[in-house]
């Protein structure tokens, strides 16, 4: 029986290993989902700005968010910078699952106050560098991998009967 | 622990993430998984020292 292949594929925007899921590899999909999922979430604990970055977020309006230097300085940021905003703003979400993303949101909320648990934080208010571009590295890469699963889950969709061939055989 | 190990651990962590699912998206017997994970973790892992190595030593050899 033939299955819509890119919504399996694109289920993937809404948590990762959902395509995977309904692909019938259980096991696989649990795997991608609690790695990734906890990339991110460790992601965004280390990288306490992670979800007002840009100023404003997708989940957010602009009026709920405090005008900071990063908006003042608008006027100097190039083309790349730019398209970045864009792109982390509206689609990232989506590449990390979108599940993971709200949820996310509260996470950092709730577990914020325990980033001075983390070696060389003394502050919750003062972060060092390093934390933080870890933090942010962790919550891109699992985007990043998202995309891969998603991609992975198309091309098992498309060569569905072609993989049970083989290992039936 | 100090800032260093911090940094290490992140990039284990990143590795080992990294090179599971890879193992795991790759066409291939479901057996060979782990095997795949570990030779891709340390094929990563070591490549990323070596370039920390080389950018150290590089300069240090051919001076500045």
């Amino acid at each position: 029986m033939s299955r819509p292949k890119l919504p399996i594929a694109l289920a993937g925007l809404l948590l990762p290993g959902l395509g995977h899921f309904f692909l019938g590899r259980r096991r696989r999909a649990l795997v991608f989902f609690c790695l990734l999922s906890l990339l991110f979430y460790a992601g965004v604990f280390l990288e306490q700005d992670f979800f007002s970055k840009f100023g404003y977020g997708i989940l957010k309006s602009r009026t709920d968010q405090s005008s900071g230097l990063r908006e003042v300085r608008d006027d100097l940021e190039g083309a790349v910078d730019k398209t970045w905003k864009v792109v982390f703003t509206y689609a990232y979400p989506f590449f990390v699952g979108f599940g993971n993303y709200v949820v996310g949101l509260k996470w950092v909320e709730w577990a914020g106050p325990y980033i001075v648990n983390v070696p060389g934080v003394a502050k919750a208010t003062e972060i060092p560098v390093t934390t933080r571009d870890i933090g942010y590295c962790f919550a891109l890469l699992a985007g990043l991998l998202n995309l891969l699963i998603m991609m992975d889950a198309y091309d098992i969709a498309c060569n569905e009967e072609e993989l049970e061939r083989r290992r039936a055989q | 622990m100090s800032n260093v190990a911090f940094v290490v651990v992140a990039l284990i962590i990143s590795c080992a993430v990294v090179s599971i699912v890879y193992s795991l998206t790759s066409p291939g017997d479901a057996n060979r998984v782990v095997r795949e994970s570990i030779s891709s973790f340390v094929l990563m892992f070591g490549g990323i020292l070596l370039l920390a190595v080389a950018i150290v030593i590089i300069p240090w050899v051919f001076g500045r």
